[in-house]
């Protein structure tokens, strides 16, 4: 069995973090490069986001907390996050002397606290190979740093595909009906995301950072490309080909494992936090979140909790999240607040989740049920399902 | 220039035993911070028992606000620390090892938790904690240091070392001098031109005789302490709320012995705290701002609140106080005298088991009411604090007007929520803001 490393040796070195935006975790080992540094790094193959959306995804990523606990809990609640409560990944790296550095698409993106340079890119224009090779370049000239880097070449893609092209207001079959043109056009969009990843492994090399730097890929999000009618790209439901992701953690000389134990990218916080040196026994009452890396002597899945409100879809609600699910073990229970209907789904059984075998006397699902609502109310999630309960 | 903070909380210090007439411990430091600050003589806690009063300090909200209670919601006594962190400060503390201060510092950037038991007085090594911190240069400008001192709520008897006159007339005193000669120590480390002090306490104490022996309890002790070292940490507040309970019982069955020969003086000093007895005793507390920008030999008697506390000291360090806060800060009342009236809300702290204490209530400078919490109809308690300040005789039934009065100053009170835990609500221009952002992404 593989052990825990020490983390000691890793708090000078320099920390770069990279969303994938939309990467479906599928179509990971279609992407040579990717593929390539995932089997020679640490791969976390069973991650489930805390929001299948980047706002609220990477508010999480940001706090190690859920949605409705970090305050952007919903498409339109981006201005909610609650920074004089919580301290950001980024604050806690600037406090242990790393100079911060983030390129976004836009500044509600992750909260705002903690960086000593902030850019926002414009997605029509942008050159992310170089722009991020020039960035990387400055940085290493620091001592110590972070970088955040927001990859949306996937998303880029799906507003001018998707986005814009069908009717989101509608509900019609079209899209879901297309699956074998979506899944094609999704694929064409690989390369171009590869040869990203590929480039930065180049940077790394060409700035001597490759033996001093820890560089961690990951996705905040997958994506539709029309499994489940009703919904076109991400953000309604919270089915596998949204929730399911993956990250890639990749540490000079640490010796390469995939760890298919179920995780979730609320984890991910504590993670860095951990690399950074920091002691983790003092965020315990505030973090919902646990480091990865007892995940590679753990086989128990973490129990995973996922919450999300659909600009579009058959209940739209981009003011408060609607739709919640607890994953654990290959089974699912969700629950959609609007219609306060529920969904079982046996996982390893029925992988794209065809077959709802939703049975409120079954002992299973009642502790399910009884998990999520305790999680509910552990984390501030108001629901009709609370008001009619008291 | 961004002055250092320095807060001091007193666990179990009443006001009357720190300043006026009726003061008979030997207090020479704090007597100086007094005359080279500001005194309120009206400070009036949150709470009857420690979480829920220190809660209203550090948040500045009253505690149907923060929800903190014994063992509840704790974290967020942190919702302003981050907000002293973005205005530059570097934060620090010496507290005892409890859950509580461990969650409200887990923040600060070095937090310095002490382990006794229960915990140690600042004789026993408490104070040498705080001066080491203090002295050891670590402390990066401008920081905010907060330290909460145990000695008055330790029931264990003093050693017989302190027994001379010089430190206090009965137990209490002579626990409080002793406090007195660290406060001494602590200040001789503080540069009083850039440090702005505040010493307060959680709230009061009603038996000054903390010697009575109400129940040797070192053998539970000893057996919960085993338990708590091969168990998991999260079962550590479990271990607690039972070891407490335990605890509880055994005093009880004690103090009704003891109570037996007792006159009605000495049978309310033996009032428990957290009972529903939300006399001035528990509830009136010490007030000290002194050194950066604070005027000298200045006593305001006007009541003020534990929830003011954080206004005032953000004010003073020109961090806006717009910030979800039922406090107002009392900078204004240090230059002169104001007729405004502060009603102080104030609560019975839960007892075990319950998540919030039986009674709510409102004080002013001449009344104190209260009531049961879920029924304003029930268990009314009215005192007339100017005719009878040792709250003896309820006159709830001869004054109906003035319960009716205080009931709506209460109800007011009560409207001041903040929606702190959901924040469900959205205003039209902050979902077009969104929307426009969305539409830039591409989403709408």
């Amino acid at each position: 069995m593989q052990n825990i490393p020490n983390l000691e040796q890793f708090k000078n070195y320099n920390i770069i973090m990279i969303n994938l935006d939309g990467l479906r975790r599928d179509k990971v080992e279609l992407c040579p490069s990717l593929n390539s540094l995932k089997e020679n790094s640490l791969f976390f193959s069973r991650m489930k986001t805390a929001a299948p959306y980047s706002i609220a995804s990477l508010h999480s990523i940001f706090s190690g907390v859920y949605p409705s606990r970090h305050g952007v809990n919903g498409y339109y609640k981006m201005f909610r996050f609650k920074e004089n409560e919580i301290t950001s990944l980024a604050q806690y790296l600037q406090e242990s002397n790393y100079y911060t550095s983030c390129d976004i698409i836009n500044e509600k993106l992750i909260p705002k606290n903690g960086f000593n340079e902030r850019h926002v890119f414009d997605e029509k224009t942008v050159d992310f190979k170089k722009r991020h090779r020039d960035m990387i370049k400055k940085l290493s000239e620091k001592e110590k740093f972070f970088l955040f880097l927001d990859h949306t070449e996937t998303h880029k893609n799906l507003v001018e595909a998707v986005i814009q092209k069908y009717n989101q207001d509608s509900i019609d079959d079209e899209y879901s009906a297309s699956q074998k043109e979506n899944d094609e056009r999704y694929n064409s969009y690989l390369p171009s995301t590869d040869e990203y990843v590929s480039s930065i492994l180049q940077n790394l090399k060409d700035f001597h950072l490759d033996k001093n730097t820890i560089l961690i890929f990951f996705a905040d999000h997958g994506t539709s490309i029309g499994e489940k009618y009703g919904e076109k790209f991400y953000g309604v439901f919270t089915y596998e080909y949204t929730i399911n992701v993956f990250c890639v953690l990749s540490i000079p000389n640490v010796p390469s494992k995939t760890v298919n134990t179920q995780c979730r990218t609320i984890d991910i916080f504590p993670t860095i936090l951990e690399i950074s040196g920091k002691n983790l026994s003092t965020l315990n009452n505030e973090i919902q979140g646990k480091s990865l890396f007892h995940l590679i002597e753990e086989t128990d899945d973490r129990e995973s909790f996922v919450e999300t409100g659909g600009l579009y879809g058959p209940w739209p609600s981009p003011e408060k999240h609607n739709v919640f699910c607890i994953v654990k073990n290959n089974k699912k229970l969700i629950y959609n607040d609007v219609p306060q209907t529920w969904e079982f789904y046996d996982l390893g059984k029925d992988p794209n989740e065809l077959k709802n075998i939703y049975d409120e006397n079954l002992d299973e699902i009642i502790n399910f049920k009884q998990r999520l609502l305790q999680h509910f109310k552990e984390t501030g999630i108001s629901t009709n399902l609370n008001e009619n309960t008291g | 220039m961004k002055c250092n903070i320095l807060i001091i909380t007193i666990d179990s210090l009443r006001a009357d035993k720190c300043f006026g007439i009726k003061k008979t411990a030997k207090t020479p430091n704090i007597d100086k911070l007094i005359n080279s600050g500001s005194y309120f003589s009206q400070a009036i806690s949150a709470s009857d028992g420690t979480h829920v009063s220190l809660g209203s300090i550090f948040t500045g909200q009253h505690p149907f606000n923060h929800n903190i209670s014994t063992f509840e919601n704790h974290s967020n006594a942190k919702i302003n620390f981050n907000k002293l962190k973005n205005h530059g400060y570097f934060l620090y503390a010496t507290t005892p090892d409890h859950h509580f201060f461990k969650t409200m510092t887990a923040d600060f950037h070095e937090n310095d938790i002490v382990t006794g038991r229960p915990y140690l007085r600042t004789f026993e090594g408490f104070g040498d904690k705080i001066i080491d911190r203090l002295s050891s240069k670590k402390m990066k400008e401008p920081w905010f240091y907060f330290t909460h001192i145990m000695d008055l709520h330790v029931t264990k008897p003093i050693p017989h070392e302190f027994f001379n006159e010089s430190i206090g007339d009965d137990s209490f005193d002579k626990r409080l001098s002793i406090i007195d000669i660290w406060i001494g120590k602590i200040l001789e480390h503080i540069d009083m031109t850039k440090t702005l002090v505040v010493l307060s306490s959680d709230h009061g104490e009603f038996d000054p005789e903390l010697d009575y022996e109400l129940g040797d309890v070192s053998s539970l002790q000893k057996t919960f302490r085993g338990i708590k070292s091969v168990s998991p940490k999260f079962i550590e507040p479990i271990g607690t709320k039972l070891f407490v309970s335990i605890r509880e019982r055994i005093r009880k069955k004690r103090l009704k012995q003891i109570q037996k020969d007792m006159t009605e003086n000495e049978l309310r000093r033996m009032t428990l705290r957290g009972h529903d007895k939300l006399f001035d005793e528990c509830l009136r507390i010490p007030l000290i701002f002194s050194g950066f920008g604070i005027p000298s030999q200045k006593i305001i008697s006007q009541q003020v609140r534990q929830v003011d506390i954080f206004p005032t000291v953000f004010e003073i360090i020109d961090l806006s106080t717009n910030l979800n806060m039922n406090g107002i800060s009392l900078l204004s009342l240090f230059k002169k005298n104001s007729t405004n009236i502060l009603p102080a809300y104030f609560e019975g702290t839960p007892q075990l088991n319950e998540k919030t204490g039986k009674s709510i209530g409102i004080r002013t400078s001449k009344f104190k009411y209260y009531r049961s919490r879920n029924d304003s109809k029930e268990n009314i308690r009215l005192f007339d604090l100017k005719n009878d300040p040792l709250e003896k005789h309820n006159i709830a039934e001869l004054n109906l007007e003035a319960v009716s009065e205080l009931e709506q100053l209460l109800q007011n009170t009560l409207n001041e929520k903040y929606n702190s835990t959901t924040n469900e609500t959205m205003e039209e221009d902050e979902i077009e803001k969104a929307k426009k952002i969305l539409g830039d992404l591409g989403y709408i």
